[in-house]
């Protein structure tokens, strides 16, 4: 799957680096900011109030 | 033969393709759960601790509206605390400082007991139903114990005695460390006006925080309680031993 996706990329061997990379950093981020609070919230919940 | 396989898969290849892409997934799924991990150890804990720091001196800059004359002693004596008039739901108004728990101990109080949006993000929230700063009875707020920035992993290391410092627009009110208690989560009555019961002591202004017990668990509740003590304005400078940290001098 990878190496498919990496032969897929067009340019020279540096423009693919960047690419990917910039892929990477762009996927972490996402995850970070959307998927990993949400997945905190329904996982790991952690009450510290009192409450009936 | 030999011409027809070079044109079209075998069962075999396709078998061994397909489970190359499952394989990759799966380690894919395997490195997202470990960074997860990291995120809610480390990384969130470090960008939420960022997030409380840049707001406390955000209040800071905002409530300092002139610079204090002359620092004057931690005993002074200013009277009797006035009451904190109150915001609303969801609003910040305070920031509170422990210096027993670290040099970074500040965190923004805001109105509001709620996990996404106030908890998560590193808030001592504060029970709605319950006082304000000076006000007789019981200024109740929740934090996290660990993680999300929360700076309470050594809270059941108070000693008696240590102060908690509340900061509001108006100025400084000092509570000072009574006791804990130990509850199960659905005893409300430790956030009453006076704690186990729904009617104000005169004259008594405590706050009370909860946080979760067993440390990495929520089984049950810790409970620390503190009586306020005295209270400085604002134009008297903060007291000594949240000076450095209150006007923005530590991060």
């Amino acid at each position: 799957m990878y190496a498919a996706l990496w032969r897929i990329l067009p340019g020279p061997l540096w423009v693919r680096i960047l690419t990917a990379t910039t892929a990477v950093v762009v996927v972490a981020t996402l995850l970070m900011v959307f998927v990993f609070p949400a997945v905190d919230l329904a996982l790991t919940t952690r009450e510290v109030t009192v409450g009936q | 033969m030999r011409h027809r396989q070079n044109r079209r898969l075998t069962t075999d290849q396709i078998v061994t393709r397909v489970l190359g892409v499952v394989g990759e997934l799966l380690i894919t799924l395997g490195v997202i759960v470990l960074f997860f991990l990291a995120w809610q150890l480390w990384i969130n804990n470090a960008i939420v601790t960022n997030e409380q720091t840049t707001m406390t001196k955000e209040l800071q800059e905002e409530w300092q509206t002139e610079t204090p004359t002359t620092s004057t002693p931690d005993n002074t004596d200013y009277g009797v605390a006035p009451a904190f008039a109150g915001v609303g739901e969801g609003t910040k108004f305070a920031t509170i400082y422990i210096p027993r728990l670290g040099a970074n101990s500040g965190r923004v109080a805001a109105n509001s007991v709620d996990l996404p949006s106030v908890l998560n993000h590193g808030y001592y929230g504060h029970y709605p139903q319950s006082q304000w700063p000076g006000q007789a009875g019981n200024f109740a707020v929740a934090i996290h114990r660990t993680n999300w920035g929360s700076p309470f992993g050594d809270s059941n290391k108070l000693e008696s005695g240590d102060k908690i410092y509340v900061e509001t627009k108006d100025g400084y009110y000092t509570y000072v460390f009574r006791n804990y208690e130990y509850v199960l989560p659905t005893t409300v009555s430790v956030i009453l006006p006076t704690p186990g019961k729904n009617t104000v002591t005169k004259d008594q202004s405590l706050i009370t925080i909860t946080t979760c017990n067993p440390l990495l668990g929520d089984a049950e509740r810790l409970i620390v309680y503190g009586v306020l003590d005295s209270w400085r304005p604002r134009s008297a400078g903060p007291p000594s031993a949240i000076a450095l940290e209150a006007s923005g001098k530590v991060s």
